[in-house]
């Protein structure tokens, strides 16, 4: 596949998936077919994967198990909320270790990269059974995790312009993780944010969330499949 | 819908466009941000390249003077001993042997003769004091004296004036040329001219050989990457045009004002 039309692949799923909710489609089936696909390719060339990829590969495997074990939990108990509490644990984790791996950074903020994340997986985990019910969505957990995830994004970016590579950007796996990252977390602190303040959030505000969410998917598609093509570097 | 319903829409729109506008305008930033140091890390790859390309040079004219010195000094110092032994020897024997002692000892000019050239076209001072068209010249006349190729070399009367380094590298990438037709192209004639301008000296040489993809010579790493390296590193340009059976021409051309 020519690489210009992959590039288009993350804006060209979300507006599909807004032109469907526009005019009132089902689009039940976007998240789990990206999903399956990503799965599918990811499973036949987790091999050639460098040790990043694996991580969001794992990443995209969780999200599908979440998808599934959601799924099942309304079924049975018509309340989802203990598959987003679990689900936002993983993250936590992967997140921390996909950076670890990509800032490669001094053996000091190493340390302090993961005691920040000891310390948001113990608010998490209090949140969820002390101060809250997994019964109730987790709107706190997410924002700590939005929060973290985008300040790491940020790092990544700087750390991106201070130690350039002599490839294209956009055939740069990093850059498509991290820009899917950093719009889809930035809408969702600022979609929780609001949510918080008001309950009069417009329903266009959540399809718009969604569709981050499956823009996301779409860039670390983007990230796995560019991870495996041959490098063409600028002149 | 209320008014206290409504503001909070109009708020939530207008923060949500504030957002994505700030995300498009971080991400654009960050694009040319990232492109000015791509480029930035470009021009000091470059950089260290030529660096790396002017010592390599810089050693291997060092090493062609030793060799250069060496044949003039020893092997040449040897050869002539040898000719004053054999002009002694030439007085005391009988006829027939005397005509074969004379052979030899023509023989041992012509080595001789050619030992000095060669070491002439080795040492990059020499080159720098006789000029590129007197060494080349003498090159031309070397490889005609061996028959297997006709070469034709067209040049200015007057002695071409170059930067002193970029003569003793213009001359190395013709050399380089001679060997390359030798080696590979059983050509059966190269025609090389030398053109000089106010700011440009332009060299071109052409064989009827039977050609090469350059390309494909290129990535093979053969003389061809030298050439292009060493007319890289003096600021020239080159252009290659090559067909199977048909040849090659080279076309080289070098700014007057560059220096190393």
């Amino acid at each position: 596949m020519p690489r210009y039309t992959i590039y288009l692949l993350p804006s060209l799923t979300a507006l599909f998936v807004w032109f469907c909710t526009y005019f009132e489609l089902n689009t039940d089936f976007v998240v789990p077919t990206i999903l399956f696909f990503m799965l599918t390719y990811g499973t036949f060339n987790f091999r050639r994967f460098s040790n990043v990829q694996k991580l969001i590969f794992i990443y995209v495997a969780f999200s599908a198990l979440t998808e599934v074990f959601a799924y099942h939990l309304g079924l049975v108990y018509q309340n989802n909320h203990k598959a987003s509490h679990f689900f936002c644990l993983i993250q936590t984790i992967l997140y921390t270790g996909i950076y670890s791996y990509l800032l490669m950074p001094k053996k000091k903020y190493l340390y302090l990269l993961w005691f920040i994340c000891a310390l948001l997986l113990s608010v998490e985990l209090l949140y969820s059974f002390v101060f809250r019910s997994v019964y109730v969505f987790p709107s706190l957990s997410i924002v700590l995790l939005c929060g973290f995830v985008l300040t790491l994004s940020l790092l990544q970016f700087r750390s991106m312009i201070l130690f350039p590579v002599t490839e294209k950007l956009e055939n740069q796996p990093v850059f498509w993780f991290n820009f899917g990252t950093l719009i889809a977390y930035s809408f969702g602190f600022f979609f929780l944010g609001f949510l918080s303040t008001t309950k009069n959030l417009p329903n266009e505000m959540y399809t718009i969330w969604w569709g981050t969410a499956i823009y996301l998917c779409a860039c670390y598609f983007m990230s796995l499949y560019l991870d495996d093509q041959p490098t063409k570097p600028i002149v | 819908m209320t008014p206290v319903e409504n503001v909070d829409i109009i708020t939530t729109i207008v923060t949500g466009t504030l957002l994505f506008g700030l995300l498009s305008v971080f991400i654009i930033y960050f694009i040319l941000l990232y492109r000015k140091s791509q480029t930035k890390l470009y021009f000091e790859r470059e950089r260290r390249k030529q660096e790396l390309l002017r010592a390599e040079v810089e050693i291997k004219e060092q090493t062609l003077v030793n060799v250069s010195r060496e044949i003039h000094d020893n092997l040449g110092q040897a050869a002539a001993l040898v000719k004053i032994n054999l002009n002694l020897v030439s007085k005391n024997i009988s006829a027939e042997d005397q005509q074969k002692v004379e052979e030899s000892i023509d023989l041992m000019k012509k080595l001789i003769g050619d030992m000095r050239s060669l070491s002439a076209s080795l040492n990059g001072d020499t080159i720098r004091r006789k000029g590129i068209v007197a060494m080349l010249e003498q090159d031309v006349e070397r490889i005609n004296k061996l028959g297997y190729v006709e070469v034709k070399f067209y040049h200015p009367a007057e002695k071409i004036t170059l930067d002193a380094d970029q003569l003793v590298i213009l001359y190395r990438m013709i050399q380089e040329l001679f060997t390359n037709t030798l080696k590979y192209a059983k050509a059966k004639q190269i025609m090389l001219k030398l053109e000089e301008t106010k700011e440009n000296v332009m060299v071109t040489y052409t064989d009827d050989g039977i050609g090469f993809d350059f390309q494909e010579a290129l990535n093979k790493g053969s003389g061809l990457t030298n050439i292009h390296d060493r007319c890289q590193l003096i600021g020239g340009e080159l252009t290659f045009q090559s067909e199977e059976n048909i040849g090659v021409q080279v076309h080289i051309s070098l700014k007057k004002s560059n220096s190393l």
